[in-house]
């Protein structure tokens, strides 16, 4: 019969070992992969981010203040858009490939906060862009009916 | 003696490596979003096939309507290889959204109830996930290469005639 006396926060801790799920050789053989996978699309992403980088450059040497200005606009979102994700995977695989290769939990457990802020920023990235989609939806239909209202 | 430290660092469980409360947090997480990323991707692979049926032939009679025969005959003849292309491109798909969820909800499982073996099974489905979109990612810059290629090589024909 299982202790049912034991406090609330039994094993709440931030940094409190649970016996229960154990890193096996299986789990850490698919952590191998998945980190390896992570460097490679964290490098593809960083080649992107600097061909965006160089097309910047290229409109500010080859069309002026308004190239400057368009420069400034597509560098900053692209930039932003594909820094994060990469510099989350490139984090995520180092650190997790360390951890692997010295034995530092430590690391380990970083490496796994930055899976989940790559997830995260995902995530938050897939709903603003579903609302953008939804809210020019909802102003071609409420438009539609107020030409067709007009006329 | 260091023949039985070196046994007992390989031990699961008992070497550096142990799961903790950071790390059970964190993959609850990202469980969660990879969940909503695969309902996300399996509501898009739906609407791309369902999109098949009725893309194909209203492509093929806007052009005709237009008056370019030519290409609505080319699409007319290439519809059955494009449409099974997506076909395809939408199975590869359904794959790598199945693998995520099967992590999803594998981790979250095993996070909450401790459950060793949903916990290897989970892991085991996000490596087939990244594995199938890394897979997915080299063909799609072969392709671009190629076809690179193929504009460079047309233009430089058609530039020395």
């Amino acid at each position: 019969m299982e202790d049912q006396n034991q406090p609330l926060d039994a094993g709440a801790g931030a940094g409190s070992s649970n016996p229960r799920l154990q890193i096996t050789e299986p789990v850490r053989s698919d952590w191998e992969e998945i980190a390896k996978w992570g460097m490679f699309f964290a490098v593809l992403l960083f080649i992107v981010l600097g061909i965006v980088a160089v097309g910047a450059l290229a409109m500010i040497v080859t069309a002026g203040v308004a190239g400057f200005i368009t420069a400034i606009f597509m560098a900053g979102i692209y930039g932003t858009l594909l820094f994060f994700p990469a510099w989350y995977y490139y984090k995520f695989s180092t650190l997790t490939r360390n951890a692997l290769n010295t034995e530092d939990n430590q690391a380990l457990d970083e490496g796994f906060l930055y899976l989940k802020r790559y997830y995260r920023f995902l995530g938050i990235l897939y709903i603003v862009v579903i609302g953008i989609y939804v809210l020019f939806f909802l102003i071609a239909i409420t438009m539609g009916g107020l030409s067709s209202f007009s006329s | 003696m260091e023949i039985l430290d070196n046994q007992f660092s390989q031990e699961p469980g008992n070497g550096g490596l142990q799961v903790n409360q950071n790390m059970r947090r964190n993959w609850n997480s990202t469980g969660k979003w990879a969940l909503f990323f695969a309902i996300f991707g399996f509501v898009i692979t739906g609407l791309s096939l369902l999109s098949i049926g009725v893309v194909m032939p209203m492509m093929e009679s806007m052009l005709v309507m237009s008056g370019n025969s030519e290409m609505a005959e080319f699409i007319g003849s290439a519809g059955p290889a494009i449409i099974g292309i997506m076909v395809v491109a939408s199975i590869v798909l359904f794959f790598v959204h199945y693998f995520h969820l099967r992590f999803a909800n594998g981790i979250q499982k095993a996070v909450r109830f401790d459950d060793q073996e949903t916990f290897e099974v989970s892991w085991r489905n996000m490596r087939y996930h990244f594995r199938l979109m890394g897979i997915i990612v080299i063909a799609y810059i072969v392709m671009y290469a190629v076809a690179l290629v193929y504009f460079m090589s047309t233009v430089a024909t058609k530039s020395e005639f």
